[in-house]
């Protein structure tokens, strides 16, 4: 009975209960095609963090990790790297183990010098750093398998190339540092220009290969190791089992743990997520206490009458609440397909964006998050609830003499 | 004694209006005894409805002393009261007061809800309610689909259904026209005979006056007047 009022109830006044029911609607549908979009946006970041830039693991100097100023170069390298890489490579669930050598020096192409970050890497391991579809010009950067004439070459940014006018085919002279302070200098032909996502990248640094950033900082030392591995949720676990095989000056860290302005994005879309699904339910809120107040205001005799004939306080609110929960599994419900068919819609329209920091645009793609369905489910049942009993309780305060004044 | 349904004593009602008081009902005695058909009749403002309300326990009296079938209303709990309504109290209201969205049946039903009965009997009684009051060709028809002497008829089902011991009815006859109205009154005397119910209404309808076999006179507050009239 009270379910066959609560939906006769609900179709009194169909107008108003159409109005709410969009309202819910479309807050959910906001809600989550925000946090499907969030969610992709961190999803493309954490994939392109790993693959081109931390990997799932990395392994260095404690000493570099703790970063202290009277540190030299040497305290903050991984001496004789190559037998732990070997080691780290035989775990189950490594897909690769990889050399890195980051420093700071001048490039130069003879009419022009600029400052350039410097990344010496294994270009036929770590390929998700330069993939084919960042090369603009010149050709996919590789060493061929190692021949020590394949190791003279470099990758420049975009930007970077553009301050100097350089372009594939031209030499470039880099200068570094070596390991004892001296001062070093290698000559190498640029074979690729490339644009990554991120503009800063594009703008500032160099790949070379990292035996080529050993002959230019005079050292067979690597700065760190990158561990890539089959599945992101396999971190734990290796990093348990690479941790015995590091000596005491050496510590294994997640790429969670390095990667500060990944964290710093997801915390930042998880606080946005938070604001903006409170608003969107404090508006479904404030909707639901209006439609059910006017529907209270219109019932008030009739909550008078009921009363009367010995209904109990608690069993009117609960009639009201169950109006309250159908008017959210509804309104939910129409949320949930809107939701669905919105973010098909938008994900398959090729629609762009161009994120702060990127280089080129993106692809809007609203991801499935289940998680985002359930909070706005429960939220909507929720405010749905909270609102009735707002709305009604005023009304059950009401002596049953002065409700029964008020027409039915 | 044991067949005093309503018994009175010293009974006032005072309202706060602003900073005056202002008393609706003023050292009221009354006794109503089990099969009687009362009419409690006055002016606009004479404290006859504030008086049903009160034998009805939907009010709350300011002093004296007001026991409704043995239970105390002064003292009694929300939860009691209510309960005392629900089981023994029926009422009939001026403006019908049905639940619009509910059929006629579904309507009488209502007020069974909370009653240990299953579903069946639930309906079973409520049809036979509608049956008696005349109206067993409209079960399904909802309140605006019926007159105004079908919707009463409705309320009157209700009021019955769960065999009670008191009738309260608030002017029920004032939104009916002459024809409907004395049939109304006709059906509650008959069920007043055949369920030994007692009937306690509130009217200044000559008409009612007349049909009921004991009237109580109010006048700003207090009885001027409790005669009983010829057997109807």
């Amino acid at each position: 009975m009270i379910l066959k009022l609560a939906i006769r109830n609900l179709f009194r006044n169909r107008r108003r209960t159409l109005l709410n029911i969009l309202i819910i609607s479309g807050g959910f549908l906001a809600v989550v095609i925000f946090q499907g979009f969030a969610a992709n946006i961190l999803d493309s970041t954490r994939w392109g963090a790993v693959n081109s830039q931390y990997g799932h693991i990395q392994i260095a100097a404690k000493k570099l990790w703790e970063k202290q100023s009277e540190d030299s170069f040497s305290d903050q390298q991984i001496k004789d790297p190559k037998p732990l890489q070997r080691k780290v490579a035989e775990i189950s669930g490594v897909k690769s183990v990889s050399s890195r050598q980051t420093f700071y020096g001048l490039i130069s192409n003879g009419d022009r010098s600029v400052a350039a970050q410097i990344v010496g890497f294994e270009p036929d391991i770590e390929r998700g750093i330069l993939e084919p579809e960042d090369v603009i010009a010149g050709e996919p950067f590789r060493t061929a398998g190692g021949g020590s004439s394949n190791i003279f070459r470099v990758a420049i940014g975009e930007g970077l190339a553009k301050i100097i006018d350089a372009k594939p085919g031209q030499n470039l002279t880099i200068i570094g540092q070596t390991a004892d302070g001296g001062i070093n200098a290698v000559d190498a032909e640029i074979v690729t220009t490339f644009r990554t996502v991120i503009q800063e990248i594009d703008d500032t640094t160099v790949f070379i290969p990292i035996e080529l950033a050993g002959r230019l900082l005079d050292t067979d030392t690597a700065e760190r190791l990158i561990v890539k591995l089959e599945a992101h949720e396999m971190v734990d676990r290796v990093l348990s089992e690479i941790k015995p095989l590091v000596g005491p000056e050496v510590r294994a860290r997640s790429w969670l743990e390095v990667a500060r302005l990944f964290n710093q994005t997801e915390e930042f879309f998880a606080s946005q997520n938070a604001v903006v699904a409170t608003i969107i339910f404090t508006l479904i809120f404030l909707s639901t206490v209006s439609t059910v107040s006017m529907s209270v205001a219109e019932r008030t005799g009739e909550i008078g009458t009921l009363r009367a004939i010995g209904r109990s306080r608690s069993e009117i609110m609960t009639m009201f609440v169950a109006e309250g929960i159908l008017l959210g599994l509804v309104g939910s419900f129409c949320g949930v397909i809107l939701s669905y068919a919105s973010a098909s819609g938008i994900s398959h329209s090729g629609m762009t964006i161009v994120i702060p920091g990127a280089s080129m645009p993106i692809p809007i793609v609203i991801m499935f998050v289940l998680s985002a369905y359930v909070t706005a489910l429960l939220a909507t049942a929720v405010a749905c609830v909270l609102a009735t009993v707002v709305a009604v309780r005023k009304a059950l305060k009401m002596k049953i003499v002065d409700a029964l004044k008020y027409n039915i | 004694m044991d067949n005093v349904v309503v018994e009175i004593k010293n009974l006032s009602k005072l309202y706060r209006l602003g900073k005056n008081d202002v008393y609706a009902l003023q050292g009221i005695d009354l006794k109503i005894h089990r099969g009687e058909f009362v009419a409690l009749a006055g002016e606009s403002g004479s404290g006859k409805t504030t008086l049903l309300n009160l034998i009805g326990c939907l009010d709350e009296p300011t002093d004296g002393n007001l026991q409704v079938l043995g239970q105390n209303v002064s003292t009694a709990g929300e939860k009691e009261l209510a309960a005392l309504r629900a089981s023994k109290l029926g009422f009939v209201f001026q403006n019908f007061n049905l639940v619009p969205v509910l059929s006629a049946i579904e309507n009488v039903e209502y007020s069974l809800i909370a009653s240990a009965i299953t579903d069946s009997e639930r309906i079973t009684r409520s049809r036979a309610a509608l049956d008696r009051v005349g109206l067993g060709d409209r079960v399904s028809h909802r309140p605006d689909e019926l007159s105004g002497g079908q919707r009463q008829r409705v309320a009157i089902a209700r009021a019955i259904v769960h065999r009670p011991v008191l009738i309260i009815a608030d002017e029920p006859t004032a939104a009916l026209d002459k024809k409907n109205a004395s049939a109304i009154l006709q059906l509650l005397q008959e069920l007043r005979k055949e369920l030994e119910v007692t009937v306690v209404l509130a009217s200044h309808d000559p008409l009612v006056l007349s049909q009921a076999d004991r009237v109580v006179q109010l006048s700003d507050g207090v009885v001027i007047r409790d005669e009983k009239q010829g057997a109807t």
